[in-house]
């Protein structure tokens, strides 16, 4: 039996960290053709990050495609593109958003005003606000799960009485979380059928380095020159 | 019938009912708003850019009348400037209440990205705001400090309008909007709403004044109304006739969308044409030049919503409206009643601020004796 590839892509992810941040490229590579629609990775994520009603990081758009009898229905998870050449960075007025050394956009959520410039001017929508609200807000009482902190960009967040995130943009972050303890990301590693593949495109050995010279390749929104650094296999 | 009392009665009781609106955004932000992240942008972020072009056009106006010398507006250039601080106030008022975190704005100070469009709004508008209150309350009105300080809000006024404009024209994700023509279009559409209201409000106030002025207003008033009609004419064709489906979609939902009424209606019909019909048979009504500028002061709302809301009304990708349902991620938007209330607020704001100051500053009468004549 075959060796499962989240083993290989943990021990590159390894691999990577022994490097310094900035020789480490994040990208991801969605296998399209394996995804089955199942959502299980945008759970996922909203279960790591504890997002909030209408905060969303990671959802799969479903298409039906051609017409009876040739009918076929096309699953495109979309996470944050975190692009090389981000349209949504210089238009924060307050620099609160940047892109990382490691490839990652990120977003200082204590800087962030919350004007939502950044949401309107990402060409994949991948932003969402935080508008404060709670999914058992109308319940007697507020969820345990929802009061508990994330730990976004590694540090804690307590989701409460209006502070940070709430009246904040946010988005995928590839769970930075999680890869700089050595972990893939959630939505990685709950894929039921193995359709994210992870890892540093700086490193030639890589599965994710292999995977883009592939001719299947394509990108969302290629021609607008923003330099996703999510892959998409078709 | 002096109109300057009822007015000013219903802008009190309309200001304490919309003051509950303001009180829930300040202690909830945006949770009772419609606004989503698909749709971020809502009734707060348009009311804003139509306040601020209304302040900027007075204020221009009052400017030329300063820089120029121009006689004949002598007295109302000054409530050009009382109608472009009263706008701008309740203007401000209404995007900070809009901002997630609206007191890590004073923040920008340290934290300020000169690369964004958005980011010189900061500098901008204190700037703004400190020519104006100086040019009405520390200087003479013949000084020539008033005619340096309306040189440099010239500069300030238009670099923000233009700004204004540019904000929206920059957004390279959404075809609607990417135009050069868009900072062109909000400062021509913020020099008609703004006379208009100058003149509009002339008319409730100092209609003698309006009567001194009719040629020129009215002139002006026409001329805008034909460039501002060409400029959005010119929008929509240029991006019609791309045939793009994705691009045109936009246009599509300005044109036959839900909210086409308020292209039809508000626009076509409130902002250009009644007006345009009015100032054109009507050369000489004093009446039909008030009526005609009330009109598009008002109705010039919808050159602000005609950009905002098609631009975002449109979903970036195919299936992204299903992929995950909230009612936060949702292409369709109406204000909720908390924003509507927070918009009436600023309206009676700006009305009960534009009559206040007049009596202050032009009438010079008890701010006591207006009260007792309104109740």
């Amino acid at each position: 039996m075959s060796e499962d590839i989240l083993n290989s892509m943990q021990r590159e992810l390894k691999r990577a960290l022994e490097k310094p941040v900035n020789e480490r490229h994040w990208i991801m590579v969605i296998d399209i053709k394996k995804c089955v629609g199942c959502q299980a990775c945008t759970i996922a994520c909203v279960s790591e990050n504890r997002l909030p009603p209408g905060v969303v990081y990671r959802p799969v758009l479903e298409e039906e495609i051609g017409k009876y009898p040739n009918v076929g229905r096309r699953f495109t998870p979309r996470p944050c593109m975190q692009c090389d050449a981000p349209p949504c960075v210089p238009v924060c007025p307050v620099n609160a958003t940047h892109k990382g050394e490691d490839g990652i956009v990120v977003i200082d959520y204590e800087r962030c005003i919350g004007c939502r410039y950044c949401v309107v001017a990402c060409p994949y929508s991948a932003r969402t606000s935080d508008f404060g609200e709670y999914y058992t807000s109308k319940t007697p009482t507020l969820q345990v799960y929802e009061q508990i902190p994330n730990f976004e960009y590694e540090k804690k967040w307590d989701r409460i009485n209006g502070k940070s995130p709430i009246g904040n943009a946010r988005k995928c972050h590839y769970c930075t979380h999680r890869l700089n303890e050595g972990m893939l990301p959630a939505c990685v590693t709950t894929c039921i059928s193995r359709v994210n593949y992870f890892g540093d495109r700086n490193d030639p050995q890589s599965t994710v380095s292999k995977l883009i010279a592939s001719p299947r390749i394509m990108r969302l929104k290629e021609e607008k020159g923003t330099d996703p650094q999510v892959y998409y296999l078709l | 019938m002096k109109l300057e009392k009822p007015i000013f009665f219903a802008a009190i009781i309309a200001l304490v009912i919309g003051a509950y609106g303001v009180f829930i955004k300040l202690t909830t932000g945006n949770l009772d708003a419609n606004i989503g992240s698909y749709i971020p942008w809502g009734l707060g972020v348009a009311g804003y850019a139509y306040l601020m072009g209304i302040s900027a056009g007075s204020f221009l106006l009052a400017a030329a009348g300063y820089v120029f010398e121009i006689k004949s507006l002598e007295k109302i250039r000054r409530l050009g400037l009382i109608t472009a601080l009263s706008t701008a106030i309740p203007g401000m008022i209404l995007v900070f209440l809009d901002i997630g975190h609206p007191f890590r704005v004073f923040t920008s100070i340290i934290n300020l990205n000169t690369e964004s469009v958005m980011g010189w709004m900061f500098i901008l508008y204190p700037l703004y705001l400190i020519i104006l209150l100086l040019m009405l309350f520390k200087t003479s009105d013949d000084s020539k400090d008033v005619k340096k300080l309306a040189i440099a809000g010239i500069i300030v006024a238009i670099a923000f309008e233009i700004g204004g404009g540019a904000l929206y024209g920059v957004v390279g994700a959404r075809p609607y909007w990417n135009a050069g023509i868009l900072p062109i279009m909000f400062l021509t559409s913020s020099l008609l709403s703004g006379i208009a209201c100058v003149a509009f409000v002339a008319y409730i106030l100092h209609p003698e004044e309006l009567r001194n002025n009719v040629r020129t207003l009215r002139n002006s008033i026409l001329v805008l109304i034909a460039i501002y009609g060409l400029l959005e004419f010119s929008d929509i064709l240029s991006i019609y006739y791309s045939k793009i489906p994705a691009d045109i979609a936009s246009v599509n939902l300005l044109l036959f969308g839900p909210f086409a009424w308020v292209f039809w209606g508000f626009f076509l019909m409130g902002t250009i044409l009644i007006p345009a019909l009015l100032l054109i048979f009507k050369k000489t009504e004093i009446w039909a030049l008030a009526l005609a500028s009330g009109m598009v002061a008002i109705s010039s709302l919808s050159t602000k919503l005609n950009i905002v809301f098609p631009g975002l009304a449109v979903p970036e990708l195919a299936g992204l409206e299903s992929a995950f349902v909230s009612t936060r991620l949702t292409f369709s938007y109406f204000p909720s009643t908390i924003e509507w209330l927070e918009f009436v607020f600023t309206l009676a704001l700006a009305t009960v601020l534009i009559i206040i100051l007049n009596r202050m500053l032009i009438e010079r009468t008890s701010m006591i004796t207006l009260f007792k004549e309104a109740i």
